[in-house]
């Protein structure tokens, strides 16, 4: 989405006769470079906020010791879009001693429930200094002067108050040019910094955020010395953004509107690989990498577990193969006693995530989703607005980062009630059932213009199906393959055919992603074997396919389709497609179709593409 | 029309809620309507993110018009391109 068209958007919000747009908070994500968001945000100021949904009132004053004028619309739009309408109080240049101790300030009158006091260096150093000493009696006068009225500002007004670190500017760093000195100066700053944390350990109302910690994880500039110099900013734009962030996710976390669970997806989540095709030894989890990167997201998320976050799962997989392996595989560090509740099945996956609020008796708006694959976080984004969606994209070592990055979780503090928190819901869970009702799954199929490719295996495709073939355990008719040569001589037969297929969406194409094995008799055809990727599985691809074949079978005379099924442990995902698609049980692991009429297998929201069609004779 | 100008003259209406369609190049800063220094900084601000270069600060507002700052950030670029 345009940045110009959200703007107008906002914009129009602005207006005395303004009808209200609930889909544009959903929408503000879109806004990535900072003066796009300053403009947004500074408009949002002017937006009531019940045109915008259903919000949280929260009154934020910010106060400081230079100019931070993006510090405001930042934090509004931070706040927003975790659905909290904020009014925020921004005072004067340099007015913080002012604010925090007279009673009659504007700020005290505000009569803020959050207030955040941004703090510069050059405030705590003197203009003047020659040794570290002398240097260290400053700072700490002016940090004691601080707290002093920290203390007495929060007795008075009932508001929290947020502190932070205060990073050094390199210019007072490389001013010594003595390494000892610039040691002792180092040291004199971290136990300043020291004494900031400390204020929110000492004092109830008192909070911090240890803002240069997370610049160490951003790449920006402190300050910009020109408008420094000019105007007092001592922050550039791109510190403002992270302070607010993390100010925004403080605030969530003082409203207690923290996120309380996450639910995990199973392949390319929790471990590498499909466990239904590469089996329980073949999934990647372990100390060397991409297993080690996997084992690291296991290990946080029990971390999050051990703080009170409650621990579910939503994965297309066999539910038993999925319980083999968490109880007993030696490399997984998630175990059982971890997760509170499990939705492994193959229901489309914001259907399951409904059912795990039922069964936790949990709001949606406290989860927090996170899965590799564009279709199930495009699914349940548009199907459930209120989760917070984690779209692990890209490479597994970067899985945690992104898991952590939202903040979601953030809360003031934890007890140790929050390490029993899994107990009580595992138990919650198991005596609630699910609720069977959906229908909105298919309005998503319908949106991702799935186009089904088919076309004869030919020299390009026909490793690739075999490797798919021999791969492929769970949509797999009959739990073997057909080997490359026997697949070779069905191609090049006219009394066989060997199609491939690929499936793309709007989102993108998945090339290959499944196969039919097929002999002709006769008075029918005999689908040997049927294999696909459980990727593209329960989106109709497979009716599509066999209604080509069926329609294929029809045009050269024969009356009915035949295919063979054998069960195995693996394949129970495929075992209903036959019945599901019409197909009648016969004898002896064989299903059959009459062709008269013409049977209605493909779903209407597929479109199938036929490449390079001999002619059956 | 150039494409700095297009450019320009959207970020102008961001900052200035006028439209962008509105904002011509013989345009004045200070006729504008609620023109601050605070909104002078909010599109040097702007301008250096979108463009992706640093103006000389007392050579930005120095600047009168659109056209000028059009033609300064042309400049800027050529130096770092």
């Amino acid at each position: 989405m345009e940045t110009k068209e959200i703007l107008a958007r906002i914009r129009q919000l602005t207006k005395p006769d303004a009808v209200a747009d609930p889909a544009l908070l959903g929408d503000l994500r879109h806004l990535t470079d900072i003066p796009a968001l300053l403009e947004a945000g500074r408009l949002l100021g002017k937006v009531p906020a019940e045109l915008l949904g259903k919000l949280k009132p929260l009154k934020v004053a910010i106060t400081g010791t230079f100019t931070a004028s993006g510090v405001a619309p930042l934090l509004r739009i931070a706040l927003l879009g975790k659905g909290i309408a904020p009014e925020i109080h921004v005072s004067g240049f340099d007015q913080l001693a002012v604010d925090l101790s007279s009673p009659s300030s504007p700020l005290a009158e505000f009569g803020p429930q959050v207030t955040l006091c941004l703090l510069h260096d050059d405030w705590f150093v003197p203009a003047e200094w020659d040794d570290v000493e002398a240097l260290d009696s400053a700072v700490r006068g002016r940090w004691s002067m601080f707290d002093t009225l920290v203390g007495a500002f929060t007795e008075r007004s009932g508001s929290a108050v947020l502190v932070h670190t205060v990073p050094l500017s390199p210019v007072e760093m490389r001013g010594v040019v003595a390494f000892d000195g610039r040691a002792a100066l180092g040291r004199v700053w971290r136990d300043l910094n020291s004494d900031l944390l400390g204020m929110a350990l000492r004092r109830d109302q008192v909070h911090a955020l240890d803002l240069e910690a997370y610049l160490v994880d951003a790449p920006v500039r402190l300050r910009d010395e020109r408008l420094y110099r000019f105007a007092s900013a001592a922050w550039t734009p791109e510190v403002e953004q992270v302070y607010a962030t993390e100010a925004a996710n403080f605030c969530r976390a003082f409203l207690g509107m923290a996120k309380k669970v996450l639910v995990l997806d199973l392949d390319n989540t929790l471990w590498g690989g499909v466990v239904g095709d590469d089996g329980r030894s073949g999934i990647q989890i372990g100390s060397m990498y991409p297993g080690n990167a996997f084992r690291e997201v296991q290990r946080r998320a029990v971390q999050l577990r051990k703080q009170g976050v409650v621990l579910a799962l939503a994965s297309k997989n066999e539910a038993t193969i999925v319980d083999e392996v968490l109880e007993t595989h030696p490399d997984l560090v998630i175990r059982p006693a971890d997760i509170a509740a499990r939705a492994v099945n193959w229901q489309p996956k914001d259907h399951n995530i409904r059912g795990l609020a039922g069964q936790l008796n949990l709001g949606l708006d406290s989860f927090v989703f996170a899965d590799d694959s564009t279709f199930e976080t495009q699914l349940v984004r548009g199907s459930i607005p209120e989760v917070t969606v984690v779209h692990l994209d890209g490479d597994p070592a970067d899985h945690v980062t992104a898991l952590q990055r939202g903040g979601s979780f953030d809360v003031l503090t934890t007890t140790a009630t929050d390490r029993e928190r899994t107990a009580l819901y595992k138990a919650r869970a198991e005596r609630t059932e699910f609720a069977d009702s959906f229908s909105s799954v298919q309005d998503y199929l319908r949106s991702l213009e799935i186009v089904v490719t088919v076309r004869e295996a030919d020299e390009f495709s026909l490793p690739r199906l075999v490797q798919l073939g021999q791969r492929t355990n769970q949509f797999n008719m009959t739990g073997t393959s057909h080997p490359e040569a026997r697949t070779r001589e069905m191609a090049a037969s006219s009394d066989h055919l060997v199609l491939v297929f690929e499936v793309a969406d709007r989102f993108g194409a998945e090339g290959i992603v499944g196969g039919v094995w097929v002999s002709k008799h006769d008075d029918h055809w005999l689908v040997e074997n049927f294999v696909m990727s459980c990727r593209v599985f329960t989106r109709g691809v497979e009716h599509t396919v066999v209604q080509h074949i069926a329609d294929r079978a029809l045009s050269s005379g024969v009356s009915r389709l035949e295919a063979d099924f054998t069960a195995t442990d693996r394949n129970k995902a495929a075992a209903a497609f036959y019945p599901d698609a019409g197909f009648e049980q016969a004898p002896a692991g064989r299903f059959t179709l009459p062709l008269h009429p013409r049977p209605q297998i493909g779903p209407e929201w597929t479109t199938l593409v036929v490449e390079r069609e001999s002619a059956d004779v | 029309m150039s494409e700095v100008f297009v450019e320009v003259a959207d970020l102008v209406g961001q900052v200035t809620d006028l439209p962008a369609e509105e904002i011509a190049a013989d345009a004045r800063f200070d006729s504008l309507a609620n023109w601050t220094s605070y909104d002078a900084l909010r599109l040097l601000t702007g301008i250096e993110q979108k463009f992706a270069v640093r103006l000389d600060l007392q050579e930005y507002f120095a600047i009168k018009d659109v056209g000028g700052l059009v033609a300064a950030v042309a400049s800027a670029q050529e130096k770092s391109g």
